[in-house]
């Protein structure tokens, strides 16, 4: 076999003298042909993935308001298009409505051929975990989008892949499969996946397992991602070839690219997913920006007044999943906050965002009452003294609190710079507080760690 | 459902699940996905290094061949030696199976015990235009492949199948009307809502008939041979273009003729496009949108141009193509001489790893045989012959080594002297002082069963 053999999938019918091109039959067949017309479509126009999200959106809504008893009285009888003033109209779906009417949301009648339905679960960040049901249609846009977002990245299959983050139950020495998952190894021979629950690994346990496993691909959150390129930083990295990072579950700081880079030689990439409703945006190959992911989902960002927000400006992120027929979402507040971003240069048509931002908690209020999202301060603080990690809480709009773990306890001069910097960033108006530790400031449960966190409602 | 706003439409899928609510994007089950899933895989494909692909050839034309080997006796004799791998040394050992043996051996060569995932066996015919017609089987899935590289060419074209297309050949509908049908067919209209398509035969519709038909039908997309390209040209360019707003004209089955999608340039102001396919073996080659050279299907067939030796023509040469369908296991045809001759092309200047053939010369019924026994494909225009009488129409055909009848359509009777100046003509357009023989048409000349025209043919080659 020649080397410059091509990264060929696996034909479904090989045993009947059917190698190549791959014949498939059945579900695979029918994710390759999603992929085809993914393909395709990232290049339509706004104006043509819209007029699609509008046939696909009228479907969910006639079918939710018929099936669904949360939705019997809410959606009128004519179904709005999505971003028309009917439509604006429309109540958003909490978080506590899920929670307070699960079975109501739940459909009647999910027509059979959309497969069988399973129940995920949110990691929960804070409060209760919100339970949501899907197809397996859903399930088949997940792994068609995965390969999207894989095409888009440039990532080779065939290599192994490590991911560190919460897994609820994960061993603590980690485990390992082989293959990627479903959706690749039905079509190709892949490398590994080794997985680490981030719960039970703090920074020099994960280092020496990263050592271990030598994964070409990394998938973290950005909070772990900078604590391991402080250590590798510091102590150069392992015998490893990290050739890419994806960032995934909290907001990336605007550093973490280039000291990725700069450190390991990695590319980093991000996407925006979420476990209610899958992804929601993959980082452009071409642009740089989010592309929102319109064949599967409508997406809003709105302001304080519900209005769509424009290019540059900051908003809610609203979602309605288009092909959930077991639990119709139609606008669900995520919670998070997003920019929206301009059109792609390179002619996808795609929505853009600039960039997500992550949760309201994480938005400061000033004592003026503006607001603002406060951006990652690292390298200022670390030029005043060796600090490992850094968390800032507002407890009122007038009292923010700046945790450090600290590699030394700070002296007097040290501590009076680091609220100069504090208020120079946050403004001088606000009475700052220091706790200094020697050990790590804890995550949440879920594993995912915040930089700023507001207590003020 | 709300109506949807048509003018932004974009070309789309049907969705299997549209009565479940899935709208957008089309999930297609069944044989659409099946097949959508191929042409997935080949939009992949194209871009492989012609090693990668030579390698997945070698591997399909691997379990091809123990099948042929296992399952007919035709290959079981024939492979007994050995199986060997495609390109070695030992393939090219391999003969040659010719027309004559498939008419021959038809039955030997049909495979038993075909797995069913093949789906059932069909017959289907060459045309033979002037030789003898060949019958071979072909699996349902060797039509799923046909399909795929149906929408690559249509995609590598940029067609848009929601517009109206028109196919004038042989055995089509009768004039006047023609034949109407709503849909561009298998592979199209189970996804699309795809536009008509108008159907002419040829044999029976002069070319008057055509420019009137075309204009009542007014397609976008025209097919048809060269040699009626030409004719159609003559008229319009004449008496101008009507109405007709023609995008694209796409020949097939002919030797084009030089010069000839210039002048579709510009008297249509319409691209042309061909691609090369026969009836036993589907498509063999599709015109490149970026480098415009034939594109071998590497997918679907292997293709082998051999010269006289028996070895494969280097680029720039021209040699005997012979074919290997990779998926037909009804009835396997390996090494297939189809009797076309063809000139191997360079590598796409864009990137496709497909292989590729610069010219299709045609059959070797076309190929002229001088004296001395060397051959060559004759080309030339019509012009050098109007210049000397109203010639309409002419076909050259080499009736022994040393003589041609040189058949013209004329107007009125030629004089003797337009005759003996024909005749030099015909000397000097070939190379070669042959003895030429005039014989006179007052209509056209006539075409071939299946409405092909060739303007020269040699008894002799």
């Amino acid at each position: 076999m020649s080397t410059d053999f091509a990264d060929r999938i696996r034909s479904g019918l090989t045993a009947d003298g059917l190698v190549w091109p791959p014949v498939f039959k059945g579900r695979m067949a029918s994710l390759l042909a999603l992929h085809h017309e993914l393909d395709q479509s990232q290049w339509w126009s706004p104006a043509q993935i819209k007029e699609m999200q509008g046939a696909q959106a009228t479907a969910l809504l006639e079918h939710a308001r018929a099936h669904t008893r949360f939705y019997r009285d809410r959606l009128p009888p004519t179904a709005p298009r999505p971003g028309d003033d009917a439509w604006l109209a429309l109540p958003l779906v909490t978080r506590a409505d899920c929670l307070r009417d699960f079975e109501g949301l739940k459909s009647d009648a999910t027509p059979a051929r959309h497969g069988p339905t399973f129940t995920v679960e949110t990691s929960g960040s804070t409060g209760q975990p919100v339970r949501v049901v899907r197809t397996d249609v859903t399930g088949l846009l997940w792994d068609a989008l995965r390969r999207r977002e894989h095409d888009w990245t440039g990532r080779d299959h065939r290599l192994d892949r490590a991911v560190v983050r919460w897994l609820g139950e994960g061993p603590p020495e980690g485990m390992q499969i082989q293959g990627w998952g479903r959706g690749f190894d039905e079509l190709w021979p892949c490398g590994r996946t080794s997985m680490l629950d981030i719960v039970h690994a703090d920074i020099a346990t994960q280092i020496a397992w990263l050592d271990k496993v030598k994964p070409h691909y990394l998938v973290t959150y950005p909070s772990n991602l900078a604590a391991l390129l402080d250590v590798w930083a510091k102590d150069g990295k392992g015998a490893f070839d990290i050739r890419q990072v994806t960032a995934m579950g909290e907001t990336v700081p605007p550093d973490l690219a280039a000291r990725c880079e700069a450190v390991l030689g990695a590319r980093l990439v991000s996407n925006y997913s979420s476990s209610e409703v899958g992804y929601i945006a993959i980082q452009c190959p071409d642009c740089g920006q989010m592309h929102t992911q319109d064949e599967t989902l409508y997406v809003e960002v709105l302001d304080d007044a519900g209005r769509p927000c424009p290019p540059g400006e900051i908003g809610r992120v609203v979602l309605t999943p288009l092909h959930n027929f077991a639990m119709p979402l139609i606008r669900y507040e995520t919670r998070d906050y997003a920019e929206v971003g301009t059109p792609c240069p390179a002619g996808r048509g795609l929505g853009s965002l600039a960039r997500v931002l992550g949760r309201r908690r994480n938005m400061f209020t000033l004592p003026n009452g503006s607001k603002r999202w406060p951006t990652s301060n690292n390298d200022r603080f670390n030029q005043i003294a060796v600090i490992h990690q850094y968390q800032v809480v507002q407890h009122a709009p007038d009292r923010i609190e700046a945790r450090f773990h600290v590699g030394a306890p700070l002296t007097q001069s040290q501590h009076a710079a680091l609220i100069d910097v504090l208020s120079e960033t946050l403004g001088a108006d606000v009475r700052y507080t220091i706790t200094a530790l020697d050990t790590p400031l804890s995550r949440n449960v879920n594993g995912k760690f915040e930089e700023f966190v507001s207590l003020v409602v | 459902m709300s109506p949807v706003d048509l003018s932004v439409l974009p070309i789309r899928a049907r969705s299997s699940l549209a009565e479940d609510g899935i709208a957008w994007p089309a999930l297609l089950g069944g044989h659409m996905g099946t097949l959508m899933a191929i042409v997935q895989q080949m939009e992949d494909s194209q871009w492989w290094s012609p090693a990668a692909l030579l390698d997945a050839q070698r591997e399909q034309g691997a379990a091809l061949l123990d099948f042929a080997y296992a399952k007919t006796d035709f290959f079981a004799k024939r492979l007994a030696g050995g199986r060997p791998q495609l390109g070695d040394d030992a393939w090219l050992a391999l003969p040659i199976l010719t027309r004559e043996e498939i008419v021959r051996d038809f039955e030997a060569l049909k495979a038993r015990d075909l797995p069913a995932s093949h789906g059932k066996v069909s017959i289907a015919r060459s045309s033979g235009s002037t030789g003898q017609p060949v019958a071979v089987l072909k699996s349902k899935l060797t039509s799923l492949f046909w399909q795929a590289q149906r929408l690559r060419d249509n995609r590598w074209a940029g067609r848009d199948c929601r517009l109206d297309r028109a196919v004038i050949a042989g055995q089509m509908g009768i004039p006047p009307g023609g034949r109407r049908v709503q849909g561009w067919g298998l592979g199209f209209d189970e996804q699309w809502s795809c536009g008509i398509t108008s159907m002419l035969d040829l044999l029976h519709a002069d070319v008057a008939t055509q420019v009137f038909w075309l204009e009542a039908v007014r397609p976008t997309y025209l097919g048809t041979y060269p040699s009626n390209l030409a004719a159609l040209l003559d008229i319009w360019e004449a008496e101008g273009i009507g109405g007709l707003k023609l995008d694209q004209v796409i020949c097939q089955s002919e030797m084009l003729l030089p010069g000839l999608a210039e002048r579709c340039e510009r008297v249509l102001g319409a691209k042309m496009l061909s691609n090369y396919s026969t009836g036993e073996m589907g498509y063999i080659t599709i015109e490149c949108p970026d480098c415009g050279q034939q594109h071998v299907q590497d997918e679907g067939v292997y293709v082998e141009v051999l010269d006289d030796d028996g070895r494969p023509c280097g680029v720039g040469e021209t040699g005997r193509v012979a074919v290997t369908l990779l998926h037909n296991f009804a009835m396997p045809l390996i090494r297939y001489e189809i009797g076309d001759y063809a000139e191997v092309g360079r590598p796409c200047s864009a990137g496709r790893g497909l292989s590729s053939l610069g010219r299709i010369l045609g059959r070797r019924r076309n190929m002229l045989v001088l004296p001395d026994g060397s051959k060559r494909w004759p080309t030339f225009g019509s012009r050098r012959f109007a210049k000397i009488a109203a010639v309409e129409q002419f076909q050259l055909v080499q009736q022994s080594v040393g003589k041609i009848e040189a058949r013209f359509r004329v107007g009125e009777p030629l004089t003797a002297m337009q005759r003996d100046a024909l005749a030099v003509a015909v000397g000097e357009a070939l190379g070669y002082p042959f003895e030429v023989e005039i014989t006179e048409f007052s209509g056209p000349i006539p075409r071939s069963r299946r409405g092909k025209f060739e303007e020269f043919i040699s008894n002799v080659a």
